[in-house]
C-alpha cells in the first residue's frame, strides 16, 4: 500500500511539473532573460507574423497609458522551431520616443520550417520601465 | 487437504468449543445472560458497515487516512499549478485571464468563410476632420493604423480571425460585452485614459481604440469600409 502510495505521489508530481513548464513558452527558448510583468505603463501589445514566399514580416505594436509612458524599446526577435526548442534567426530593435509604437520588420530567404515572433517591449515612464515579452502565433514556409 | 489447512480447521472448533464452555460457566456462575450495550452495538455496526465500504483499506488506519488527504492536495495544488489563465468568452472572443494581463483571442473552429489572409483593407470612413494618419503597420495578418488630432487619437486594428491574438492591461481595464441597436456584439475594454472596441463582422476581426467620447468611437466603429 505504501509503495502505492509513493507511487501515485510521485506520478502526481512530476506531471503537475511537467504541465506547467509546458504551459509557458518561455521554457521552451533557451535564451535567459529577466522579465518583469507588471502592465503598469502598457495597454497593450501584440506580436505578429506572416511568412509568404519564403520572406517574414514581423509586426509588433505596443501602446502604453498615454498619461504614463514616455518611451518604448521594441525588440524583435525571429526564431525557427527546431525539434523541441527555438533558435535564434535575425533580430531587430528600435525606441520610439512616444507612448505607442507600431514597428514593422522583414527577413527574406528563410529556410522552409516553422517560425514565431518575439517581441520584448521596455515601456518607460520617466526612469522607470517594465519589460514585457509577447510571441506571434506561429507561421510556416 | 494440506496440513495447515487442517489445522487452522481443528484450531477454530476447539477454540468455539472453549468460547461456549466458557459462556456457559459464567451464565451458571452470575445466572444471567450477558447483553451487549447499545453504544458498544452501535460501534459494531458502525465498524462493520465501514468495513464494506469498497475504499475501507485505503483509510483503515489513521497513517492510510493522512496519505490519502496529501495525495489529495498534492493533486489539487498540481492542477492549481497547471491551470495557468481563467477562460471567459465574449461573444466570439475569449478571453485568458492572467494576474496582471488577458490575451485576447478568437473561438477556433468557428472559422468557416474567413479569409486566412487580408484580402480587402478597411478604413473608418468617418474619422473627424483633422485627423491624420501617423504610422502604420501591416502584414498579411493585419493591419494596424494610428491617426492623431492634437492629443486625440484613434487606433485601428484589422485582423484576420486565425491571427488575432492580443495582450491587454487588466488591472487598470474593465472588460465588458456591449450589444448595439443593429445587433453588433462587441467586446468593450475600459480604462482611465481610452476605450477600446473589438469586433467580428463576419469577415475579420476589427479593434478601434481612442480617448474620444465612447458614443463618438461607436459611431466610427459602424462608419468602417471596404476600401475601394
Amino acid at each position: 500500500m505504501r509503495r502505492i502510495i509513493a507511487i501515485m505521489l510521485s506520478f502526481v508530481m512530476t506531471l503537475g511539473m511537467s504541465t506547467t513548464a509546458f504551459a509557458d513558452p518561455e521554457e521552451e527558448t533557451p535564451v535567459v532573460i529577466e522579465i518583469t510583468e507588471d502592465y503598469l505603463y502598457t495597454n497593450k501589445i501584440s506580436s505578429d507574423l506572416s511568412i509568404s514566399n519564403h520572406t517574414a514580416t514581423c509586426k509588433s505594436v505596443v501602446r502604453g497609458d498615454s498619461s504614463l509612458a514616455t518611451k518604448v524599446v521594441i525588440t524583435q526577435t525571429l526564431q525557427k522551431k527546431n525539434g523541441n526548442s527555438w533558435t535564434y534567426v535575425t533580430s531587430w530593435s528600435k525606441t520610439f520616443n512616444t507612448w505607442y509604437a507600431i514597428y514593422t520588420t522583414s527577413k527574406s530567404s528563410l529556410s522552409s520550417g516553422t517560425y514565431r515572433l518575439k517581441t520584448v517591449a521596455k515601456v518607460y515612464s520617466g526612469n522607470n520601465y517594465e519589460t514585457i515579452t509577447v510571441y506571434s502565433r506561429t507561421a510556416s514556409c | 487437504m494440506e496440513f495447515n489447512d487442517i489445522f487452522l480447521q481443528a484450531l477454530e472448533e476447539t477454540y468455539d468449543d472453549e468460547f461456549e464452555d466458557y459462556m456457559s460457566s459464567l451464565e451458571e456462575r452470575y445466572g444471567c445472560e450477558h447483553i451487549f450495550g447499545n453504544k458498544h452495538n452501535k460501534k459494531m455496526a458502525k465498524l462493520i458497515k465501514r468495513q464494506r465500504k469498497p475504499y475501507f483499506k485505503l483509510i483503515s488506519s489513521t497513517g492510510r487516512r493522512a496519505a490519502c488527504i496529501i495525495v489529495a492536495f498534492i493533486v489539487m495544488s498540481a492542477s492549481a499549478l497547471s491551470v495557468k489563465a481563467i477562460r471567459e468568452a465574449f461573444f466570439d472572443f475569449i478571453s485568458n485571464i492572467f494576474s496582471d494581463h488577458s490575451v485576447v483571442t478568437t473561438e477556433s473552429g468557428t472559422d468557416k468563410g474567413y479569409p486566412t489572409t487580408i484580402e480587402e483593407e478597411y478604413f473608418i470612413s468617418e474619422l473627424p476632420d483633422g485627423f491624420e494618419e501617423m504610422d502604420k503597420g501591416k502584414t498579411d495578418n493585419s493591419i494596424d493604423t494610428s491617426y492623431f488630432r492634437n492629443d486625440e487619437y484613434v487606433f485601428f486594428t484589422q485582423y484576420t480571425k486565425t491571427a488575432y491574438e492580443q495582450t491587454y492591461d487588466n488591472e487598470r481595464s474593465e472588460f465588458n460585452e456591449y450589444m448595439d441597436s443593429d445587433g453588433e456584439h462587441y467586446m468593450v475594454i475600459t480604462n482611465e485614459n481610452e476605450i477600446t472596441y473589438i469586433w467580428d463582422n463576419g469577415r475579420y476581426i476589427f479593434e478601434i481604440a481612442s480617448n474620444l467620447d465612447k458614443d463618438f468611437i461607436l459611431k466610427l466603429c459602424k462608419s468602417t469600409k471596404i476600401k475601394s
